[in-house]
């Protein structure tokens, strides 16, 4: 017969009773973000050019949501900015301007990559279930182009394949050379 | 006078008299009045319809929302020298084309701000979908007159749909049934969480960052939580933030996430959870 003790110590380890819970209510959270259309995802600017760029942040959910918007870029800055911003539900307008500016020094060719972030504010805990949030991260490149439009760097001259090229070709010239001084002294012979 | 110069005369005469008769009769007629001499004849002038021609169009760009449908209008101009009331801009269509995929207008209707003398103003709504892909989009137009001639144009127009980068979570959160301690690969018990693309922009990569769970005791640490994009082996511990191998939410379509929890030995029992001000984040990165 099992003491009640030893019981106790079963149930505690075959019958622990471990509930994990990490989140709220299931409900589907949705965010987006709409950007002018980029060919190849690429802004080009001549040097030193300005460009405003226009976001677009939708909320498709019925609840409104608070956002942050984050930044990463040396090239651009969100214009009039606000530390948070308010979707309200159901909403598919709501506008933020980038201000970008290509710096008067590029080169032709030089790239700037432009990253940001949109994070909805975190829900709050409710007796202990947790929310599982969302970010959505999207990066483009700015090119600094040329007047017609193109942003190819001037080809630089490779001294390395020169030099390989020089070799190559003075190799070239001396087994010549050599099979003709052979050759004829196999004609001379006969 | 001699008798030559009688007969000549006399011809003279003749042909005088001759001429005046046929000159003063229809004079004389109309002087007395239409009774004298009237007539009638038909006057038939056929004016053959002139076929219509379109002159202009236009689009805005548009941005789509998010999981929906987004009416896109179509404006332009048709003139038809026979006046713009014989263009029935009802009967108008206009479509929008990339690659290979079309999108119909859904009705077309007079746009009264351009229509006046010989020109119809249309304007054509089209229903674009939220995963139709960015670009520039061909725009075919199509216009008939009450002659059933038909004008169209298909070439040089443009209607630019810009991109939206939008992705859904099925759920904010996660559960695990009962669990003993020391007992590995629970599974989540409402796998998968689904990540849904609801714009027209790819995402390239997953990423998941985790933090650990307490009961105020002890603590289930987050790299005993693994993580992958199916269901049929453990995937990887979510020990920093994570890129989930084989894992991207391209443009109309679907990522699944499935979640494995390996219970430390030895752990007190009671309900676990991460902190209250932490959360996991699932990042969708283009």
């Amino acid at each position: 017969m099992v003491s009640g003790s030893l019981q106790l110590k079963i149930m505690k380890k075959f019958f622990f009773i471990l509930f994990l819970t990490i989140f709220l209510s299931s409900q589907t959270q949705a965010l987006g973000v709409a950007q002018d259309y980029l060919k190849d995802n690429t802004l080009r600017l001549l040097q030193g050019q300005e460009h405003v760029l226009k976001l677009t942040l939708q909320n498709p959910q019925e609840e409104p949501v608070t956002v942050t918007l984050v930044i990463n870029s040396e090239i651009a800055t969100i214009i009039n900015p606000n530390q948070t911003y308010n979707l309200p539900a159901k909403s598919f307008d709501t506008e933020i301007f980038l201000k970008i500016k290509a710096p008067k020094d590029a080169q032709i060719g030089d790239a700037h990559k432009i990253i940001y972030s949109i994070t909805p504010q975190a829900k709050d805990n409710n007796g202990g279930m947790i929310g599982m949030n969302m970010r959505l991260t999207r990066s483009f490149d700015v090119l600094i182009v040329d007047e017609n439009g193109v942003g190819t760097k001037p080809k630089k001259l490779n001294y390395y394949y020169l030099s390989f090229t020089i070799v190559l070709f003075f190799v070239i010239f001396l087994l010549w050379k050599r099979s003709n001084i052979i050759s004829k002294k196999l004609f001379r012979k006969k | 006078m001699s008798g030559q110069d009688k007969t000549q005369t006399i011809a003279t005469l003749m042909i005088f008299l001759l001429a005046a008769t046929l000159l003063l009769t229809p004079l004389s007629s109309f002087v007395l009045g239409y009774n004298n001499t009237q007539q009638y004849f038909n006057v038939t002038l056929t004016i053959s319809n002139s076929p219509p021609a379109i002159q202009a169009v236009g689009a805005a760009s548009d941005t789509p929302n998010e999981g929906t449908t987004k009416a896109v209008t179509i404006l332009f101009n048709v003139t038809d020298d026979n006046g713009f009331g014989t263009v029935d801009p009802t009967l108008a269509t206009a479509n929008v084309t990339l690659n290979g995929v079309t999108r119909f207008s859904s009705s077309c209707s007079d746009y009264a701000a351009w229509t006046g003398g010989t020109t119809r103003g249309v304007t054509c709504t089209i229903d674009m979908n939220y995963y139709d892909e960015s670009g520039l989009w061909t725009i075919d137009v199509y216009a008939i007159d009450d002659a059933s001639s038909n004008a169209t144009q298909d070439e040089g127009n443009n209607l630019t749909y810009n991109t939206l980068y939008a992705f859904s979570l099925t759920s904010n959160s996660i559960s695990f049934t009962a669990a003993g301690a020391g007992v590995n690969n629970v599974n989540a018990s409402d796998d998968p969480q689904t990540l849904n693309n609801t714009g027209n922009g790819d995402f390239a990569t997953i990423n998941v960052t985790a933090d650990e769970l307490t009961n105020g005791v002890d603590t289930i640490g987050a790299g005993n939580f693994t993580i992958n994009s199916t269901d049929d082996a453990k995937g990887i511990a979510l020990t920093a933030n994570i890129i989930i191998p084989s894992a991207n939410l391209s443009r109309n379509t679907t990522q699944d996430l499935y979640v494995w929890v390996d219970v430390p030995a030895g752990i007190s029992n009671g309900s676990y959870s991460t902190n209250a001000s932490t959360q996991w984040l699932v990042e969708a990165y283009n």
